[in-house]
Order: C-alpha cells, then structure tokens, then sequence
C-alpha cells in the first residue's frame, strides 16, 4: 500500500506542475481548442471539391484530423519545462539523486511517464467527449472498432515509451539528445500519420512506415476508429505492435543496466 | 568582429556534440519534409484549397517555408530567453559591450537551418514548376521580400513573446505554440477558415503576411482577400514594422529585468 502511494506521489508530479499553474493550464486548453478548430476548418476546406480520398470519406478525415491532434495531448505536459529530463540531470550532475533514492531511477523513469501519460489522457479524453457533443468527430465505425482503437492505442503508447527511454537514457553516454529526439518527435508525427493520413501518400511510403514503430502509436488505432481498417484486419497489425514492444523493452533494459554500470557525475 | 566572434564561438559550441550536431542539421530537413508531405498531398490527393491551385498553396507554403528558415538562423535566440533568465545569464549579458538582443540572439546556432535551407529550395522549384506564371524581374524581388517579410513578423512575434519570458518562463510555451501555429497555418489560404478566425489572422496574429496575402497579391487570388488589395501588396513591409515595434517592446521589458539572483 506504501508503495502504491508512493508510485502515485511520483506519477502526480507533472500533472500538479500544470494544474497548480492556472496561466499553463489555461493556455493548454486555448492551445488545443484553437488547434483542434483550425484543424477541423482546414480539412473540410480540403474536402470542398471531393467527396472522398484515397478512400477516405470526408467525415472519416475530418475525424481523423480532429483525433490526431488530440493524440498530440496524449504525451502529457513537457517535462523539459519542469527541469526533469534525464538529459538535464546527467548535464547537471543532479542524476546522482536518483540513485540515492529508495526508488530505482528505471522505475522513477516509467513511473512518471506513466503519470504524464495518464494526465494527457484525461485532457484527451474530456476533448474528446467535448469533440463528439460538437460533432467534430464522429462515432466509431464499430464497436469492434472501438475496443481495438483502445487495445491498439494502448500498445502504441507503449511503443512510443520504450522508444523515448531509450533516447533519454542515451544521454548517459551522449550527454545531449536535442537532435535525435527532435528526429524521433518528427518522424512520429510524420510515420504514424499525425501530420496527414497516411492513406494519403505513395505504397512506397506506406511500406517504408510500415517497418518503422511509429505507425503502430496513431495510424492503426485513429484508422481502426474510422474503420478504415476492419477489425478483422487487425491482428497482423497487433502481432507488429507486440513484437516492438518486446524488443524495444530488452533494448531500454539493457541500456538501464550499462547506464548503472557507468554513470559518471561530474567527473567523479 | 566581435559579433562574429560570437557567432564561431556559438557554431563551435554547437559543433563540440558531434552526433548532436549531425542529426540537428536532419531535424532541419525533416521538419521541412513534413511540410513538404502535406504540400504533396494536397497537390497529388485533392483538385486545390479554397479555390486556390495546388502550385499557388506549394508557392505559399515555400515563402513561409524560407521566412522561417531565415528566422531560424538569425533569431532562434529569441526562443532561449526563458533559458537564458532562469540560468541568470541574462545577468552576464548585460555587462559585456554588446546590445543584449544581439547577444541573445549569437547565443545559438540554430542548426537545422542548414538543412532548412536545402528543403526550402526545392520547394521553391517544385512550385514554380506547378505554377503558370511569368518570372519577370520584379515578380523575383517581390518574392525575396515576401520570404523577409515572413521572416521578419517570426522574429517579431518571437521577440514580442519571448520579451516576457524576462519575467515569466511560461511564455516560452506560447512561443513554441505560435511557431506551431504559424508552420501549421501559414501555409494555406486563410479564405478557408470562418471570418473570425482570418481576421484574427490577420490583424492580432497576422500569420497572413507569412505567405497568404503577398503570395495572393502575386498569383492574383485577390477577389477573396481580408484586405484591400494594396495592403496585400504592401504586406512584405508589414513583418518588418513590426518587427520594429517588436525590438521597442524588448527594449521596455528589458529596462524591467530583474535578476533571478534578487
């Protein structure tokens, strides 16, 4: 029971650095409404002269969109602001604090992603129900749909996580990860069809994405919701999510275990 | 000479983290390419926006492109400013024999511009390539200016927010959302969106000097515009005054600095 509360305490931390913060909290909800506004204008502009796409129909895309930047809330708020990067700390030499806690860093590491996930999960869960009253996204295609858009959204967190950790554990060795993290954030956005759809674009691209971690956390869940991908379609896609998530998690072990091995702060 | 002392010393400090160094210039490229999907897509998937052709939007979104390349580069430093005060550094600054602005602004090499800069050009090619529209003399100036225009309202817009972050950090989130919105937003004609929205657009946020209202004056898409057609034309101008008024605005909040230190 201690530890539970424990593990909460820490999982708050950056949920309480936004909600104590009454300007932060409220420029994130005019941040988000503003987007998710012009988002739904652009699309349906786009849709003006066609009724479909790519075979996607206007409503589909126009969900699509409306969801997609609200997976963008999903992260949470940035942790980067609060000074609680491991990037920041091993600069700082500051990482030294979490190995002298009675919490190891690996599990401090998950604990508050896992709290900032949560957090971001409620924004986007109360937009989207605010989205749905509007009719800015329609319902799901199914119901079947439905409870694999949760599964699915689900592991593709997972897979983003693992990825993320990794490169902030890097900097155990790196010291600096402004650039590949900046890489991993676009190419998220790009590869999991966040900027556009990925049914949009050349066979080409789709099977470049198709090999990459990334469609995994938006494309298969946002296209499982619109039912453009039928349930009965999503086991191979599941299978792919499942086989990035064992590997990246042996890889983020393992890079924790090298990290204990050879931390070194400030010089000493 | 000093200036450019700041600015090797800066790259040199940029260029110490190799690895670092090397997948910002890809950030460069990326980011753009990103851009450049949407451009694609729109050009490939769909007949136009708004009545607007595929090549006058891909024309649209290279000017914003380049004009954020450009502010990239020279005033990157504006995005550091919350950095820079909670680390007191701004401290420093003030007693060195250079404007403060400027130091802030040398403080960072910005360096996926390099790669921005690759990307932009070619999508000034391809736009020119989709577009039926004679290059004489002065329609290349006017798109020179329109591209500093662009580049000029960033760097105002960045300077004005960032001349808070003095005093409060959070304003660096809205920083960072304003650089999304204008590189989401800039792009695309703005007679898509409800009339509130384009007349805040244009007048509180004016996104439309980044590319809507020179690259209609220069297509001719004018029967739609917000504005009369004169100050579409004159809207390159536009980012530069502000960008003034912007400096003005630093120079008010800078007088106001108090150091972290107490």
């Amino acid at each position: 029971m201690t530890e539970l509360r424990q593990a909460a305490r820490i999982a708050r931390t950056s949920a309480l650095y936004e909600v104590l913060q009454p300007g932060r909290l409220a420029g994130a909800g005019a941040q988000l409404g503003v987007q998710i506004f012009l988002t739904w204008c652009l699309w349906r502009a786009l849709y003006d002269a066609v009724p479909a796409s790519s075979g996607l129909s206007r409503e589909q895309a126009v969900s699509y969109a409306v969801l997609a930047t609200l997976y963008g809330r999903l992260r949470g708020p940035d942790r980067d602001v609060a000074g609680d990067t491991v990037r920041q700390h091993v600069w700082s030499g500051s990482i030294v604090y979490w190995y002298l806690r009675p919490v190891t860093p690996r599990r401090y590491h998950w604990l508050r992603a896992a709290g900032d996930q949560a957090y971001g999960l409620a924004w986007a869960a109360v937009t989207y129900a605010v989205c749905r009253a509007l009719g800015l996204i329609g319902p799901p295609a199914s119901a079947g749909g439905a409870a694999l858009f949760g599964l699915t959204l689900l592991l593709g967190q997972f897979v983003l996580y693992y990825l993320l950790a990794l490169v902030d554990v890097a900097c155990f060795w790196t010291l600096r990860n402004f650039g590949v993290l900046a890489i991993i954030r676009l190419a998220s956005s790009l590869f999991a069809g966040a900027i556009v759809p990925l049914w949009f674009f050349p066979g080409w691209f789709r099977a470049i994405s198709s090999w990459l971690p990334f469609e995994s956390s938006l494309h298969v869940p946002l296209s499982l919701y619109i039912g453009r991908i039928a349930p009965a379609d999503a086991g191979r896609y599941l299978l792919v999510q499942v086989v990035w998530i064992v590997l990246l998690a042996l890889a983020l072990r393992l890079a924790w275990r090298r990290a204990d091995q050879q931390i070194v702060v400030q010089g000493g | 000479m000093l200036t450019w002392r700041f600015i090797t010393l800066s790259l040199k400090s940029a260029i110490e983290h190799r690895a670092d160094f090397f997948f910002m210039i890809l950030v460069g490229a990326i980011w753009q390419v990103t851009v450049v999907a949407f451009a694609t897509v729109l050009i490939t998937r769909f007949p136009g926006m708004g009545g607007w052709t595929p090549g006058a939007v891909l024309l649209m979104t290279a000017v914003r492109s380049g004009g954020h390349t450009l502010a990239g580069s020279f005033f990157m430093g504006a995005r550091q400013i919350a950095e820079l005060t909670l680390e007191g550094r701004i401290d420093a600054f003030l007693l060195r024999p250079m404007p403060v602005y400027r130091q802030v602004m040398l403080n960072y090499f910005h360096v996926p511009m390099l790669g921005d800069l690759v990307v932009t050009g070619v999508m000034f090619a391809i736009a020119a390539r989709y577009l039926d529209l004679d290059w004489t003399p002065w329609r290349v100036v006017y798109l020179v200016a329109a591209v500093l225009g662009a580049m000029f309202l960033e760097a105002a817009v960045q300077t004005f927010l960032g001349s808070f972050a003095l005093r409060h950090p959070t304003a660096k989130q809205w920083q960072e959302w304003t650089e999304d919105l204008m590189a989401t937003f800039g792009s695309y004609p703005l007679n898509i969106l409800p009339d509130l929205a384009r007349a805040v657009f244009v007048f509180v946020l004016p996104i439309a000097v980044c590319g809507y209202l020179p690259v209609a004056f220069l297509t001719g898409h004018t029967t739609e515009l917000p504005v009369p057609v004169w100050a579409a034309a004159a809207s390159p101008a536009i980012g530069a005054v502000l960008f003034a008024a912007a400096l003005r605005w630093w120079t008010t909040r800078l007088r106001r600095y108090e150091s972290v230190g107490g």
